[in-house]
């Protein structure tokens, strides 16, 4: 046997059960569905220990082991549910997982047997002997000791199979097939998803592998078995290429920061370099050498960049189950669709959404759906469907959080906001005025307790994070139609290309991601304008003119020209946070360091949005 | 010895078809329900073959009696009886243990062969 080919087997698939085990653990210290979560994780860890077991790496297979029996107890019921196991199951999978990355190094950690006698102690389980006996399994499980592993290394089958078109409810007869593939072995690459199965326009076929013991022959009877299946079509899978161990190293993400924190200097000291090199061009030579050096920091930049992006569909991957749950408790039948444009994001971009996102979904299913004999009635399907989708935008990723329910009751919002005395009862309440008053903090309190049948809830908290972090919040809806809600943050935190605009004496930076061009104030068409050095107070700004420059904002909906008094160009910029003196206004979101070394303010646009009063003339 | 079926459904109208298709095919209908709650009940006492399943009923619906049945007989084979328009809900009822489904308005044919590849 070709150890080389197994080895990457056992990596490749054990990390992936190693973050199925995750995103269930997660799941579990949310709402999901603990029996099914439970089920999972015993799947997961029992397959990791079969694998480990096989090729000899005692400590995985025996920590898999430690951890496999614990949940065999929760998941039968001799073991009570405890609020501690989340933690104790994810220090588990981490020790795992140092395992199986230490396996790819070609090594293995020492047994963490402080983590297997507190495995065993919950598990009431004899203490481990330190030495590994491929265990008896308690109960009978579909997946045999070492098969799936085996099966997948010699090429699974490639099956594919076709509901007879007149066959009522195709995707559950597909289900049913489905089912019966399952009670076989393992089912993989299931497409279109399973999800897909229960929808109405489900085509009636799908395709998958299967990894199973049984002949070909037998796995064709078992489908057609169902009924009403036109074709079944069962072959041996080409083998996986089998593509070189990619080696890994790992490294904490602090020191990721730290490395990207010094590129992102890098970046503007190059520039600075540059900028000197070009004001003073007297040798050829150094002219060529800051070139290269250029190019070379442009390359490091890159690569620091795409250390830290991670795919959007990671921080979508959990909300299926948060929907499905939602529905469930209240009622209502949800879908969720997604879509992730496959589209990566900063890591620590990600993260700071994935609350936001959960409160946007959240509201959608909670206060967007209707109940499903109101959507009949206003003929709509009972199901309602929440879209989560990402987009990408010049240097900005755009998520969308939709629903196609009732849309906010302006009228009602309007009246709440009237009564506070945000808006005047005459204005009219476009969507960006709509967003603004929803992202009053005291607002959605309010609304939450008068049950107003719109949002707000939490959506201050979603518009305050999004400023933080350098995006901004867009809300549209359509009465009867939904509602859908845009966070839009840059593709990267930290370092912005921005335009540097002049103000009398002073330079500042204004992000690219909010800007859709430059114009003289005169060609700026039919947007309102903003001076900024009125807005600053600066006694020696020049009076806007018609032929004096605007940077074109957009932000939300709305687009607005900034008149200023000269465009400097462009320039990728360190944004550094800071404590703003309290003279300042609000809309500034950080301070950098400019090629020429001198300081300038970035202006948040989407925060100069939310504050200035004559953005909603 | 022929099968002894479970039949459950609200309706009365739906149990009296269903009864008369498999009593005509030669089955051994030994007991009816009318809600989910009734189904598991009957379930344990009568221990039949078969149990036809209705997938919307008072009291406890047909996919949660599938899940109270599959948990006192794991082995429990069900045939769900769905309407047009509930391939979510009938999706479901197969996640949670169901062994096939016929869609109403009933073909006795279609019924009799769907119980038929239930007790193969």
């Amino acid at each position: 046997m070709d150890a080389t080919r197994y080895a990457a087997l056992f990596l490749a698939e054990g990390r992936e059960q190693l973050a199925e085990c995750e995103r269930l653990l997660l799941a579990l210290e949310g709402a999901g569905d603990r029996a099914e979560a439970l089920a999972g994780l015993f799947r997961a860890m029992h397959t990791l220990k079969g694998m480990a077991a096989t090729l000899g790496h005692g400590v995985i297979a025996e920590t898999a082991h430690r951890t496999e029996d614990l949940l065999d107890g929760l998941r039968a019921g001799r073991l009570a549910w405890t609020p501690a196991l989340p933690e104790l199951l994810l220090r588990a999978t981490d020790a795992l997982r140092a395992g199986v990355e230490a396996v790819a190094e070609g090594g293995e950690p020492p047994l963490d047997e402080a983590l297997c006698r507190a495995l065993a102690a919950v598990a009431a389980a004899p203490e481990p002997t330190g030495t590994f006996a491929v265990p008896v399994l308690p109960g009978a499980e579909p997946v045999p000791l070492h098969t799936t592993f085996e099966l997948r290394a010699v090429g699974a089958r490639r099956v594919e199979v076709t509901v007879a078109p007149e066959a009522p409810l195709p995707g559950a007869r597909a289900m049913l097939a489905l089912a019966r593939l399952e009670a076989l072995g393992q089912v993989l690459d299931l497409a279109p998803p399973a999800a897909a199965f229960p929808r109405d326009d489900f085509g009636g076929t799908f395709r998958c592998r299967l990894v199973s013991p049984a002949g070909d022959d037998e796995v064709a009877e078992a489908v057609r078995g169902v009924g009403e299946i036109a074709r079944v079509a069962v072959r041996v899978a080409e083998a996986e290429p089998a593509a070189a161990p990619e080696r890994t190293a790992r490294v904490t993400l602090r020191r990721l920061d730290r490395l990207m924190h010094a590129s992102g200097e890098l970046v503007v000291a190059r520039n600075r370099l540059l900028a000197q090199v070009a004001a003073a061009p007297r040798d050829p030579a150094l002219a060529a050498a800051a070139d290269r050096l250029a190019a070379l920091v442009g390359a490091v930049q890159d690569e620091v960049l795409a250390m830290r992006l991670v795919p959007v569909a990671e921080a979508f991957a959990p909300f299926p189950r948060v929907v499905r749950e939602l529905g469930r408790t209240l009622g209502r039948p949800v879908r969720l669709e997604t879509d992730d444009g496959g589209i990566e994001l900063d890591r620590a971009l990600l993260d700071e959404l994935a609350d936001p996102l959960l409160h946007l979904v959240r509201n959608a299913v909670d206060h967007g759906l209707e109940a499903p004999a109101e959507r009949v009635a206003a003929g709509k399907p009972a199901t309602g469907t929440v879209t989560l989708a990402a987009r990408r935008e010049r240097d900005t990723v755009s998520l969308l959080v939709r629903d196609d329910g009732r849309g906010i009751d302006r009228d009602r919002v309007r009246a709440r906001a009237v009564a506070d005395g945000l808006v005047d009862a005459h204005a009219p309440l476009d969507d960006d005025a709509l967003l603004r008053v929803l992202a009053r903090p005291g607002f959605s309190t309010a609304s939450r307790v008068s049950g107003v049948s719109g949002r707000g809830v939490g959506v201050d908290v979603v518009f305050t994070r999004l400023r933080r972090l350098g995006g901004s919040v867009a809300v549209a809806s359509v009465p009867g139609e939904g509602t859908t809600f845009t966070l839009r943050v840059p593709r990267t935190l930290a370092l912005v290309r921005a335009l540097l605009v002049d103000v009398g004496a002073e330079r500042y930076a204004v992000p690219l991601a909010f800007v859709e061009g430059v114009a003289r104030l005169r060609d700026a068409g039919a947007r309102p304008v903003l001076a900024l050095g009125a807005l600053l107070g600066t006694p020696e700004a020049a009076a806007p003119s018609g032929a004096g420059p605007a940077v074109l904002l957009h932000v939300g909906q709305r687009r607005v020209a900034l008149a200023v008094d000269r465009l400097v160009g462009q320039q990728e910029v360190m944004l550094e946070a800071f404590d703003p003196p309290a003279a300042l206004p609000p809309w500034f979101g950080g301070v950098t360091i400019l090629a020429e070394g001198a300081p300038a303010l970035v202006l948040d646009a989407a925060a100069l949005a939310a504050e200035v009063p004559a953005w909603t003339a | 010895m022929s099968h002894r079926v479970l039949i459950c459904d609200d309706a009365i109208f739906m149990r009296t078809m269903i009864a008369d298709i498999l009593t005509q095919a030669g089955y051994e209908v030994v007991g009816e329900a009318e809600s989910g709650t009734q189904a598991v009940a009957r379930f344990r006492e009568l221990r039949p073959d078969l149990v036809t399943m209705d997938i919307v009923m008072p009291d406890m619906g047909g996919i949660d009696a599938v899940r109270a049945i599959r948990a006192v007989d794991a082995n429990a084979r069900i045939l769900m009886c769905s309407a047009m328009g509930q391939q979510a809900l009938v999706v479901e009822a197969i996640q949670a243990g169901a062994k096939d489904f016929v869609v109403k308005p009933f073909q006795p044919s279609r019924v009799l062969e769907a119980v038929q590849r239930v007790l193969a």
